[in-house]
């Protein structure tokens, strides 16, 4: 019975802590796929709308995402120089184009064969909310993923193409 | 009398510490070591997560560059240089597979900053040059947590051009110069994936519209489109049936036969939940385009 007293609590906070570790590394893993998913979408249609649209459909399992996600993106020339930046917000809170360079600043900097880098912050709520030797563990942990994709979208192409007669 | 249990109660304390002391030191190592198991098994997950998705912006990448040039010359690796442009007057440059395979190498790089990164690029064409299939593998070095376990470990992702407007192979509904055409697209989808795909099933409430460049279809679908052969076309499917909401999207370019032709584009993947889509345009009279 001592010996049981003394590690069953040993065990139970490796066990949690495990299991806590495996939700963390499960969520880096969705924000990975988050990420490409807003790369992806931004270079095949340069719409900041669609590309929110998407991140938040493929973040959509990560609990309380638009109010913990920070989208941040970057176009880049094919040297490697900035043309745009978008800022970071939380994407609950700034609308349909959060994180993405809006209309006006996009229209000159994008181009087919610009890159475009996605970059997804999230804070991960922390569900144990415990002091251990007097330090207390954080309320939530940040978690990043990124993916640059080359934009594949020409603005040169009338709208029209494609329209069925 | 009275101190015999005394004396017993301590030595049976000092044998329970012994003991306990002993369990901690074989336990406490498993413990530790499965706990380092767990995190190198998610951190494995998370990192073979990334060499795909670096892999599949690669070939993606890869791919576009030769549709800027309606194309890609069937050039041995190394030599590089712009041929003679396939796509007519006033085209972009068609690139080299030395260029295309650079393209992937750059993607990779540019998603995998880190040291002891490996790409290899193979390209599958036919004679005419197109369409082809750009396979880009890329490969890490993962170093376990206790750094005495090195392992390589790899990702694998694929993109296809079709067939595109070119001199090479002209038809009469597809010539080259962009006379447009009429396509029935399908965007096939499958759950389990990468197995066979089954054809998108047509689904009642689906909406489906296919724009020039950008696409929406939700839930699986057919469309038919009127639109310049070798043009790239993009599509985004949600499907909304599972557990979770997916979204995929993909791109595919618009092959240049005769009607009734089928063409298989490059499937799609959303890795985390194995959904895959897959896009297959099929050149039809222009009378049925309606």
């Amino acid at each position: 019975m001592v010996e049981l007293a003394l590690v069953l609590p040993l065990f139970l906070i490796l066990l949690l802590g495990l299991a806590q570790v495996g939700l963390i590394l499960n969520t880096q893993q969705q924000l990975v796929g988050v990420a490409r998913q807003g790369a992806r979408t931004y270079a095949l249609g340069a719409d900041p709308r669609s590309t929110v649209a998407a991140v938040r459909l493929a973040g959509r399992q990560l609990a309380g995402f638009d109010d913990r996600v920070l989208l941040s993106t970057e176009i880049t020339d094919e040297r490697g120089k900035a043309k745009a930046r978008g800022s970071a917000g939380l994407l609950g809170r700034v609308g349909s184009t959060g994180g993405f360079p809006s209309a006006a600043v996009q229209k000159g900097a994008v181009r087919r064969g610009y890159w475009i880098t996605v970059t997804v912050t999230y804070k991960y709520p922390n569900p144990i909310r415990a002091s251990v030797l007097g330090f207390r563990l954080p309320d939530t942990i940040t978690l990043s993923s990124s993916a640059t994709a080359r934009i594949e979208y020409d603005p040169t192409i009338p709208p029209d193409l494609g329209v069925a007669p | 009398m009275s101190r015999r249990p005394l004396v017993v109660g301590r030595r049976a304390l000092a044998e329970d510490a012994g003991q306990v002391i002993v369990l901690f030191a074989v336990s406490l190592p498993l413990f530790l070591a499965l706990l380092l198991l767990a995190i190198d098994g998610g951190r494995l997950l998370v990192e073979r997560a990334r060499l795909t998705g670096a892999a599949q912006l690669a070939a993606e990448a890869a791919v576009s560059l030769a549709a800027d040039g309606r194309g890609m010359v069937a050039a041995p690796a190394g030599v590089g240089g712009a041929a003679a442009g396939i796509g007519g007057a006033g085209a972009p440059a068609v690139p080299t597979a030395a260029q295309v395979r650079d393209m992937a190498k750059d993607a990779v790089l540019r998603n995998l900053p880190e040291r002891g990164v490996s790409v290899s690029a193979s390209i599958v064409s036919r004679p005419g040059g197109e369409p082809f299939t750009v396979r880009v593998r890329v490969e890490k070095e993962f170093v376990s947590s206790i750094q005495r376990i090195v392992f390589t470990i790899a990702g694998e992702a694929s993109a296809q051009l079709g067939q595109s407007a070119s001199a090479v192979a002209p038809s009469p509904s597809a010539s080259p110069g962009a006379s447009r055409t009429c396509y029935r697209v399908t965007i096939g989808w499958n759950y389990r994936g990468p197995g066979r795909f089954s054809q998108g099933e047509p689904d009642a409430r689906a909406r489906s519209r296919l724009g020039p460049l950008t696409a929406n279809f939700d839930g699986g679908a057919t469309d038919v489109i009127w639109a310049a052969p070798g043009t790239r076309h993009t599509f985004a499917a949600t499907f909304s049936q599972f557990r979770y909401a997916n979204y995929v999207s993909g791109a595919f370019t618009l092959p240049a036969g005769r009607p009734g032709d089928r063409w298989d584009g490059s499937p799609s993947f959303f890795s985390t939940l194995e959904v895959g889509v897959w896009p297959v345009a099929i050149p039809t009279q222009s009378a049925n385009c309606r």
